[in-house]
């Protein structure tokens, strides 16, 4: 049998170790379009402020994967997947065969068609190398500008504080948008932004870029000109589903999975931050991103591709809660 | 046969060539220019192109002029389908080319008035309904020699283009532009007349030698849900029609919800917006990849800050004192592809108006259900029924295609001619004369040109500006010509493998066989050594036309051809 696993984050290592511990003859091969071994990503703005080692930032190594016995292939991007010829093909063409696969390719900051223009002119802030090139750029920082949606912008936030610079926020709405928090939490973090001379641009959003003299020109829908030498942008964390688009796979934002984690093509699962489920509390559908659950998603849909029939157990909590901490604790330590 | 109209748009060089109306070639068409093969009209896709790439806009324009009668307004609002179908879109080899962005440019810069020796043969003809399909039948009926006359309800002609699309996509004048063309070939047009009885429709059989009725199919599809009579509730083209006829512009919007995922939900939203609503949500039943309005119309909407909420079927609208409030909607679930609601899911969204844009279907004209297809056209006698309102809802191109052939249809009915014939051109090409190259390849696709979103909020301004005829130019570089037919000639071919190894793609093959279908399709069966092989061939389905394998050819056995299509009358 062999399982094939795109994506090493924690969702994709974690199913990866079931699987072997479930299934020791099974091949297990893992993918990812990153050049490093799997790190944790949610701390990358600890590492940046030096806060955690590259040591703690490394989840697994070497030794880890040849003791499992598993296929580490890293730093090659899966292009495309077809459910029925159970193959995937990779962007340097070759064709790989599955019995089982689990798309765990987490989810990224995006563009929509308004910043998609200016993209060479913003800045990542999402992988180890994004965070490698900042740091090298920051000697040279003075004033950032970040504008985007989500726990992300507040994580960024606090990462560029800590490094000591001068941040400006843009963001559509009255205050930092944040739909996961729950509502008490809203008055602590405006004030906790108010603390950090955070230059707060609200009802707004960024429509132009330009690069003068090695920095940079933000225009704002309202017709602001602000100046920063690193933009950090993005519209939204989409999920990384490109190597399904006209698979026939049902996506909405995310890949719509059953609690097995299951997807609407036989043989392939997902889970982790690329996946979708109905939340029937908020009644809506719901990608529970973070740490905690991309671990428990990787462990279950592990564990039913080698043969088990576990489900996924939805968590009636809306809090948000990374690495195992609740926010509160993650933005003021 | 006789001469069609197409000679008289497009005057061909003079070179040697063949005409053919066998079948393989005809297949061939169809299988190797998937462009062309896709448009519903037909449109010689490749061939105007062409002309963009070499500077020559005003042939590209007459092509399109020629092939889908409305170049200004279908360069702009055209649904595309021969997009997904460009070869250049295929796996690995990058994005389709923007074909119709390229046919607006044809338009932009090469709309010249056609000169045309037109003989009238005294036929009258009526046309009931003034929008795509009625204008393109009465365009190639007036070709023909006929004297058309274009009876519409309105109080200007367009049908759909006028009144269902907004003006900063589809600006008035661009659609007056198109219906201009086909006047002054001497199509009266008539506005302000309803024709809606049987009387009135046998008043004109009497009067005319044939009457098309192209209605269109104007009327909301029947959903019934509760609170539809709340004020603040719309039907999506009515909505479009009231704002084109300028009479929302006092409307007070503030929360809006559009119900729909097609162009006239896209446009609801976009429109309202324009009309001062703040907070818009587009919902739609299905997920994002399924909706039939375009991409780049959905891109606009976004950059215009309009949400979208995904898989969610409305349940009721929401009123108080007679005026919406909300509405309730239900989560969906894919079953097998169809959203299923999910028990218990029911949502409500506040707002002020909710538009439903889920479809349009024909009014009921009595005498209209029992006229009987001939050849797949619905004829009784000298009457026919065209487009939108014989088939449904549909796209402006598909009506321009139902047009022509009711056109073709009558104009058999009225002439006695036996029917019609394709003719495939095929003319002999030199190397060359050959534009591309492989550097082509690697051009990125031209993205068309936007006024700032900061601007948008101005009513009627036109969204895309168009490209300039330089970037035209570099986008129409991208075009793998695929009207070019590239063949080795097996006789005198030494199986060097000289074209092998100079192939860019896997598009010559060794073959042990080719089976050729009753159809005209090939299938090649392919020699795992070169010792095995019977044949070396060019799987034109993979060709880009680079001509590398020409080049490299060292007894040039590689002949180029350029196969062209045209429909005939047979007498």
């Amino acid at each position: 049998m062999r399982y094939v696993i795109v994506g090493t984050g924690a969702a994709g290592a974690t199913a990866a170790r079931t699987i072997k511990r479930m299934d020791r003859d099974g091949e297990v091969v893992i993918i990812g379009d990153e050049r490093f071994f799997p790190y944790n990503r949610y701390l990358l703005t600890e590492f940046l402020s030096g806060a955690v080692s590259a040591a703690e930032l490394f989840h697994t190594s070497e030794e880890f994967f040849e003791a499992m016995d598993i296929r580490l292939r890293k730093g090659q991007a899966v292009e495309r997947v077809y459910p029925n010829d159970k193959t995937i093909r990779f962007a340097h063409n070759e064709v790989m065969s599955y019995d089982r696969l689990l798309i765990a390719t987490g989810r990224s900051p995006s563009l929509g068609p308004v910043l998609r223009p200016y993209a060479k002119l913003i800045q990542r802030y999402y992988t180890f190398e994004d965070i490698l090139l900042i740091q090298k750029r920051l000697p040279e920082v003075r004033e950032v500008i970040v504008s985007g949606r989500g726990l992300s912008a507040l994580d960024l936030i606090q990462g560029m504080y800590r490094v000591g610079k001068k941040i400006t926020y843009i963001t559509r709405g009255q205050a930092i948008d944040v739909s996961t928090v729950e509502s008490h939490l809203m008055g602590d973090l405006d004030s906790a932004l108010a603390e950090r001379e955070i230059n707060f641009v609200h009802d707004d959003r960024i429509v132009a870029i330009e690069c003068v003299d090695n920095r940079y020109l933000v225009k704002t829908f309202q017709g602001k000109e602000l100046w920063g030498d690193l933009v950090f942008a993005w519209d939204n964390y989409t999920p990384n589903v490109g190597c399904l688009r006209n698979t026939g796979i049902e996506v909405k934002t995310g890949i719509l999975v059953d609690l097995r984690m299951r997807s609407s093509a036989p043989e392939v699962y997902a889970a982790g931050d690329c996946v979708e489920i109905y939340h029937p509390t908020l009644k809506n559908y719901w990608i529970n991103f973070g740490w905690p659950n991309a671990v428990e998603q990787g462990r279950i849909a592990g564990k039913n591709m080698a043969g088990d029939n576990e489900e996924y157990q939805i968590h009636e909590t809306t809090l948000f809660n990374i690495l195992g901490k609740p926010l509160e604790a993650r933005w003021w330590d | 046969m006789s001469e069609t109209s197409d000679a008289l748009f497009v005057a061909e060089p003079e070179r040697a060539h063949l005409t053919s109306t066998d079948v393989l070639d005809r297949k061939w068409i169809d299988v190797n220019i998937p462009c062309k093969a896709a448009c519903p009209v037909m449109t010689d896709v490749p061939g105007y192109i062409q002309a963009i790439l070499e500077g020559d806009f005003e042939t590209a324009y007459k092509i399109n002029r020629r092939d889908n009668v409305f170049p200004h307004s279908l360069g702009r609002v055209c649904n595309r389908p021969c997009e997904p179908a460009c070869r250049h879109g295929r796996e690995g080899l990058g994005e389709p080319v923007a074909i119709c962005h390229l046919k607006r440019a044809s338009a932009d810069f090469g709309y010249t008035p056609l000169d045309l020796e037109i003989v009238p043969n005294g036929k009258k003809v009526c046309v009931v309904g003034a929008g795509p399909a009625g204008l393109t039948a009465a365009n190639d009926l007036a070709i023909k020699g006929y004297q058309v006359v274009v009876l519409e309800q309105y109080d200007e002609p367009g049908g759909m283009l006028r009144y269902g699309i907004p003006q900063f996509r589809l600006p008035y004048d661009v659609v007056a532009a198109d219906v201009k063309s086909i006047t002054d070939l001497g199509v009266e047009i008539r506005c302000n007349q309803r024709i809606d009885s049987e009387a009135q429709i046998e008043l004109l059989k009497r009067e005319y030698d044939a009457v098309i009725l192209s209605g269109g199919c104007m009327l909301p599809s029947s959903v019934k849900l509760p609170g539809m009579d709340a004020h603040g509730f719309y039907w999506g083209l009515d909505f479009m029609m009231q704002a084109n006829r300028e009479l929302l512009n006092d409307i007070k919007l503030n929360k809006v919800v559009v119900i729909g995922g097609g162009f006239t939900a896209v446009d609801c939203t976009r429109t309202s917006y324009r009309l001062g609503a703040s907070e818009i949500t587009l919902a739609y039943r299905r997920t994002k990849d399924k909706m039939s309005a375009g991409e780049p119309e959905i891109d606009c909407m976004e950059e215009e800050g309009i949400e979208m909420e995904f898989l969610v079927s409305p349940v009721e609208i929401l009123a108080k004192d007679g005026k919406v409030t909300g509405i309730r909607l239900v989560r969906n679930r894919l079953e097998e592809g169809k959203p299923v609601a999910i028990p218990g899911s029911e949502f409500v969204i506040e707002c002020d108006a909710v538009i439903m844009a889920i479809g349009q279907t024909n009014e009921d004209l009595p005498g209209t259900k029992e006229v009987p297809e001939v050849n797949e056209v619905p004829q009784k006698d000298n009457f026919f029924l065209a487009g939108d309102f014989r088939n449904g809802s549909g796209t402006v191109i598909e009506a321009c295609a139902d047009g022509r052939k009711v056109a073709r249809r009558a104009h058999q009915y009225l002439s006695g001619i036996k029917g019609y014939q394709d003719v495939v051109h095929i003319e002999e090409i030199k190397l060359d004369q050959l534009p591309r190259t492989r550097e082509d390849d690697f051009i990125p696709l031209t993205t068309m040109p936007h006024i700032p979103v900061s601007e948008r909020l101005a009513k009627n301004r036109e969204v895309e500006t168009g490209y300039t005829r330089e970037l035209a130019q570099n986008e129409a570089r991208r075009c793998y010509l695929c009207h070019y037919n590239f063949q080795i000639d097996i006789d005198r071919c030494i199986y060097c493998m000289a074209c092998i190894d100079a192939m860019p793609v896997d598009c010559i093959k060794l073959a042990k066989d080719i089976d050729v279908g009753a159809d005209g399709s090939l299938r090649y069966v392919s020699a795992a050594h070169w010792e095995e092989a019977q044949a070396i061939t060019i799987d034109n389905d993979k060709c880009i036309r680079c001509g590398n394998c020409v080049r490299a050819c060292p007894v040039d056995c590689i002949s180029i051809s350029k196969y062209t299509l045209e429909t005939v009358e047979v007498e």
